[in-house]
């Protein structure tokens, strides 16, 4: 056991298994022990992969044979169980899909293989990526390492968990805030990156015009090392964007050695007009102008904009993301993978497998999504929200010709009770409101830790910024988070 | 807007999904028509008529080069399958008059 290992960045200990000085084996030897005692606890994991030590001792092999591993040399990374891993199962926590075992691997763990890094196992979510409190596992309930009775965010809660416990480095995917909000619910960095700057290939699709793969991390350098290695143009992803792929952790170079004063010096700062912060609740709107004093403090010059659509997004949203799930979910029928009900006939089978197949809230959303698009509504709903979507992106776009980021509380409260919302499927939804106009309008958002609520839970700093402009977020994301420290996870007994 | 008990049924059907029994049906169509009210307030809001097919940078896509490339190995694919035989994936009946109620 290596005690001081939670210390190290992924860069770091990637840095020291290619130079010979930590094990691979050594690396995987401690996360396995600490993670595998946690869990019991947490319920982050639904299957860590044993097997993958295998990987380790070979990459040990390789820095012995003078071969370099890469920058994420022995790197445990835990993938969401809606991203593809070659041979291994991908539920998406749903039991419509148990024992489906993926062909292939999504391009964004290929690439993070690519770079050395350790397939950990695949983390608990809600099923298909549905919810905001990961409870809605078809498998198990995660809970936040800050308090065991309170969720730990949704949909990507078990990455979320699982870092906020001392892995350095684990994948989500967000379609509306699944990889910021349990980011900021479990003390953690996650990032969103920008519609098409890491390919989808190989993410079980929800809302294919939302959805996009990026990391959860312990800090915002390391969530920016990993997203220089997934991003770029994929063949494989017809939305995957040809742009350059920025030089990210340059951006957040420097920031460290200079954590006083005027590290955003000359940066512009936007807050929304329509931010309600009388929506804030139980400390966070106290934790919101900390934030805003934060960043003047830093340099930074803050600025009114106007983006008049921001109430209409969890409208807009709720109605072409369901739209879109029914579309992409119809697959979900039990023929050629998957579970499979009833045998008398087709369209019997079809109804059996789906309904039996599928969770409660997949089900609302599909019929939501499948009410927007029939006949006699189609125009009146889907059409109508993606005009407001197309006006809520002009907006942030005339936004954007006045500052450099916006920012905004990413949920309106901390963490919530277990099965506080769960009976009340709107008021879940409405939780979302914060981050789900960014998802619209293709934007990068990071969520960084701000501090705690009047529970002494974790609140979070969303950051947006322009299309494909990850840099500028990551920067102001790093000087935040070195001016803004959170204390430590409690420790949970024995760990 | 006049979501019932009725249009949510046969939506459901679209869906081909089962709401189960009469209180699960009651209760989806309470939460149904909680949600759809909500989404009514789009129509306070700005909204922007459609561009060309194509211009849009949020759902505009490339097109993939036209040309042969590796498959799925035919393996892999029937491993996942509820069942296979001979290279083909076994499905139920299709013809009308096997259906059951």
């Amino acid at each position: 056991m290596n005690p001081s290992l939670e210390q190290l960045s992924a860069l770091e200990i990637g840095e020291r298994v290619r130079s010979g000085d930590l094990s691979a084996v050594d690396v995987w030897d401690h996360f396995h022990g600490r993670m595998t005692g946690i869990e019991p606890k947490t319920g982050a994991f639904l299957e860590i992969y044993d097997h993958q030590r295998s990987r380790a001792e070979r990459l040990d092999r390789d820095v012995t044979d003078g071969v370099d591993p890469g920058p994420f040399a022995g790197v445990p990374v835990a993938l969401k169980d809606n991203i593809a891993f070659a041979g291994h199962p991908l539920t998406c926590a749903s039991r419509i899909l148990e024992g489906y075992v993926s062909p292939f691997s999504a391009t964004a763990v290929q690439r993070l293989l690519d770079a050395g890094a350790v397939i950990f196992g695949r983390t608990n979510m809600d099923e298909l990526g549905m919810g905001s409190s990961s409870e809605r596992s078809a498998f198990q309930t995660t809970r936040n390492p800050w308090n065991l009775e309170r969720v730990p965010g949704g949909s990507s809660g078990g990455s979320a968990a699982a870092v906020a416990c001392g892995l350095p480095l684990a994948l989500g995917t967000d379609t509306g805030g699944s990889i910021r909000q349990p980011a900021s619910f479990c003390g953690i960095v996650g990032l969103k990156p920008s519609y098409g700057r890491v390919s989808r290939f190989g993410l079980v699709a929800f809302a294919s015009s939302t959805d996009q793969i990026g990391p959860l991390t312990p800090d915002v350098p390391s969530a920016a090392a990993a997203l220089g290695t997934m991003a770029g143009l994929d063949p494989r992803d017809a939305t995957s964007d040809p742009a350059e792929v920025q030089n990210y952790l340059s951006a957040v170079e420097g920031i460290a050695a200079e954590p006083g004063a005027a590290s955003l010096k000359g940066v512009r700062v936007g807050i929304m007009d329509q931010v309600d912060t009388s929506a804030l609740t139980g400390g966070a709107a106290e934790d919101w102008q900390r934030s805003l004093d934060t960043l003047r403090r830093l340099g930074a010059e803050i600025r009114n904009v106007s983006v008049a659509n921001l109430g209409a997004a969890i409208a807009c949203y709720y109605v072409i993301t369901n739209a879109e799930a029914s579309a992409n979910f119809a697959r979900l029928d039990g023929m050629r993978y998957g579970r499979r009900s009833g045998d008398a006939h087709l369209d019997q089978a079809y109804v059996a497998s789906r309904s039996e197949g599928l969770g409660p809230e997949v089900k609302r959303r599909i019929l939501l999504g499948t009410f927007a698009l029939s006949s006699g509504y189609y125009e009146a709903y889907y059409g109508r929200a993606q005009a407001v979507r197309r006006a809520l992106s002009r907006q942030f776009s005339r936004a954007f010709e006045q500052v450099d980021v916006i920012v905004t509380p990413t949920s309106p409260t901390g963490a919530f009770a277990l099965g506080e919302k769960l009976d009340d499927p709107l008021a879940m939804y409405l939780a979302d409101v914060f981050t789900t106009a960014p998802s619209l309008a293709g934007l990068p958002a990071l969520s960084v830790p701000s501090g705690l609520d009047g529970d002494g839970l974790p609140l979070g700093l969303q950051i947006l910024g322009r299309p494909m402009d990850e840099s500028t977020v990551l920067k102001v994301g790093h000087a935040f988070e070195v001016a803004t420290p959170l204390p430590p996870v409690p420790e949970m007994d024995g760990h | 807007m006049s979501l019932d008990l009725d249009e949510v049924r046969k939506i459901s059907r679209l869906a081909r999904l089962s709401l189960g029994d009469a209180e699960d049906e009651a209760a989806m169509v309470q939460d149904l028509v909680a949600i759809v009210g909500y989404f009514d307030q789009l129509s306070d809001y700005e909204a922007e008529p459609a561009e060309e097919v194509g211009t849009d940078p949020v759902t505009s896509s490339r097109e993939a080069e036209d040309r042969l490339g590796k498959c799925l190995d035919r393996d892999l694919f029937e491993a996942n399958a509820p069942e296979a035989r001979d290279g083909f994936l076994v499905v139920p009946r299709i013809t009308a008059g096997a259906a059951k109620s």
